[in-house]
């Protein structure tokens, strides 16, 4: 952790969040991350584990309950320009104003040092949207979505914080995300997504977060994950005896099996059941990952 | 670097130029309709004193001045202090919170600008719509009222709204603080809840004063009028100052969650 510290520019220390009358409910409980540029982060729970209240947290929208979250040293919720300027959230519900795209860019790209009209243009591109919209609330929720994350990119803020970021987005969409994805983000950047939707992303990632009840369950990079497990698809009955975690697919079973140790044997990552194994079984998750 | 990161020039004129064009056409809207009230309700007054009281030219003229200073004054009174909720703008749902407070301006600058729309921009608008009222009082009076003798335009000067004694500017002052704290404490609907909130402890200290009365608590005051205006006059000024600070308080304080409760 302390070599990471030093290259990453997020750190979050000992993060805790409560709310509702007396604070009583606990939505996450001493979280530590660093954060890195050069990565993408995929951050995974189910509904109401408290991925939104984390992202909001890092963005400095909410005040921790204890912990701090600092970014190149400043605490986020402090809402430093500096910091505002170099963090961009792209959140679940967002709305569009009245305006043109010229407009919107004009007055929105100023307050961004490092934003691009070019970057956004050749995003709107990728995504197959006119460049010339006339009025940005009039668009579909879909097409809204296109816009915010073809500016989002173009910012070239260092961090990106992305809360459901292909909700919305129709089947081509979801690809062309990646494509917009894969342009921008660099080693001197990262991206943090929320999503359910893991086969939207899953060839994105480098790391994974997985929480639940309040609690971060996986907090592993992609490389890690698949040099210690194995995910494969698989007819046989019964099932290996060391299947760690089986979820019923087409084929018969989508497996979770520890890694063998070779290289040769290391298999591509299935998110899906990853989350299906750490949320089923987190007590053996823990163990591989921590032995 | 502190001090670039409280408050820049060049920031705050970059994030001036994205809150006018936010919000600019809205208020646009809001003072066009103010005027439509204004003059529908002015004009209907002049109508009547013109049509049914056949009033002769000098009685006519002097009806019209008074009522219509009065009537401007209030008017004028009621857009500086509504201009007050207006100050925190743009947090009344999350999506809207959300985009406000991720704006890269530091809190001050967004604050600043609230502030300058209220006591610069809206005396400036408010003076427009005056203005303009003037002129469609004169005309309609004058060329479609018929009055029997013409109202001249001297008579209803804009700047007569002025000649109101001190305590009056520093009460819209303070009417206009405590809407900017109103909307500071509630997003959604500020207008409505501060004006119940202010009806609320006016009958309560109402209920409260005339019990200590009757109960011989408060006795006879042997103090001046001018001394209790004083006195009266420097406690709202006071509570205006401490209004606007609290008001940006709490606006720093400012989370995505809407609850004051939950604000830390």
């Amino acid at each position: 952790m302390d070599n990471n510290s030093q290259q990453s520019f997020l750190q979050i220390r000992g993060l805790e969040f409560r709310y509702g009358t007396l604070r009583k409910k606990t939505v996450l409980r001493d979280f530590s991350l660093d954060v890195e540029p050069g990565k993408v982060y995929g951050l995974l729970g189910l509904n109401g584990a408290g991925k939104s209240t984390l992202l909001y947290l890092i963005a400095g929208l909410l005040t921790p309950s204890k912990g701090t979250v600092t970014y190149q040293g400043i605490n986020t919720r402090r809402r430093h320009p500096a910091t505002l300027a170099d963090i961009y959230l792209v959140p679940e519900e967002y709305e569009l104003p009245k305006m043109s795209l010229k407009k919107y860019a004009e007055v929105y790209g100023a307050l961004y040092p490092r934003f691009s009209t070019t970057d956004m243009e050749h995003n709107l591109k990728i995504f197959e949207l006119d460049t010339d919209i006339a009025d940005l609330s009039a668009l579909s929720m879909g097409q809204r979505k296109k816009v915010l994350i073809s500016f989002a990119f173009a910012t070239h803020c260092r961090l990106l914080i992305m809360d459901e970021p292909t909700n919305g987005l129709d089947i081509p969409g979801k690809s062309q995300f990646r494509r917009v994805a894969a342009c921008h983000i660099d080693d001197d950047s990262a991206v943090i997504i929320s999503t359910h939707q893991v086969r939207d992303i899953d060839s994105c990632i480098d790391h994974v977060i997985i929480i639940d009840n309040s609690r971060v369950l996986l907090d592993e990079s992609v490389a890690t994950i698949t040099s210690k497990l194995r995910f494969v698809e698989s007819a046989e009955t019964p099932l290996p005896a060391d299947t760690i975690f089986a979820q019923p697919s087409i084929t018969g079973h989508s497996l979770v099996l520890p890694s063998d140790g070779d290289a040769m044997h290391e298999t591509e990552i299935n998110l899906e059941t990853l989350f299906g194994a750490t949320l089923g079984d987190p007590q053996t998750i823990t163990r591989i990952f921590n032995s | 670097m502190t001090d670039s990161q409280t408050f820049s020039l060049e920031r705050f004129t970059r994030y001036a130029r994205l809150a006018i064009s936010l919000n600019g056409r809205k208020m646009l809207t809001l003072l066009a309709a103010v005027f439509g009230a204004m003059t529908a309700i002015g004009l209907f007054t002049a109508y009547s004193l013109v049509k049914f009281n056949h009033l002769d030219t000098t009685t006519l003229n002097f009806a019209l001045s008074t009522r219509t200073t009065i009537y401007m004054y209030c008017w004028f009174s009621v857009i500086i202090a509504f201009a007050g909720a207006f100050v925190i703008d743009n947090m009344d749902n999350k999506a809207r919170r959300c985009s406000h407070l991720m704006v890269p301006a530091s809190m001050a600058e967004k604050f600043t600008f609230g502030a300058l729309g209220a006591l610069v921009l809206a005396p400036i608008a408010a003076m427009v719509v005056l203005v303009a009222y003037t002129v469609v009082l004169y005309l309609v009076v004058n060329y479609w009222f018929l009055a029997s003798s013409p109202i001249s335009m001297n008579m209803v000067s804009v700047l007569s709204i002025f000649d109101v004694p001190l305590e009056n500017h520093i009460s819209v002052l303070f009417q206009q603080s405590v809407f900017v704290l109103g909307c500071a404490i509630w997003y959604k609907l500020s207008i409505v809840k501060t004006i119940v909130t202010e009806l609320c402890i006016g009958f309560v200290f109402v209920i409260v004063m005339t019990i200590l009365a009757s109960n011989g608590v408060i006795r006879d005051v042997n103090v001046s009028p001018e001394t209790l205006t004083t006195i009266i006059n420097t406690l709202m000024a006071v509570a205006t100052v401490a209004f606007w600070a609290l008001a940006y308080y709490l606006y720093t304080r400012s989370q995505i969650v809407g609850k004051i409760l939950n604000r830390k």
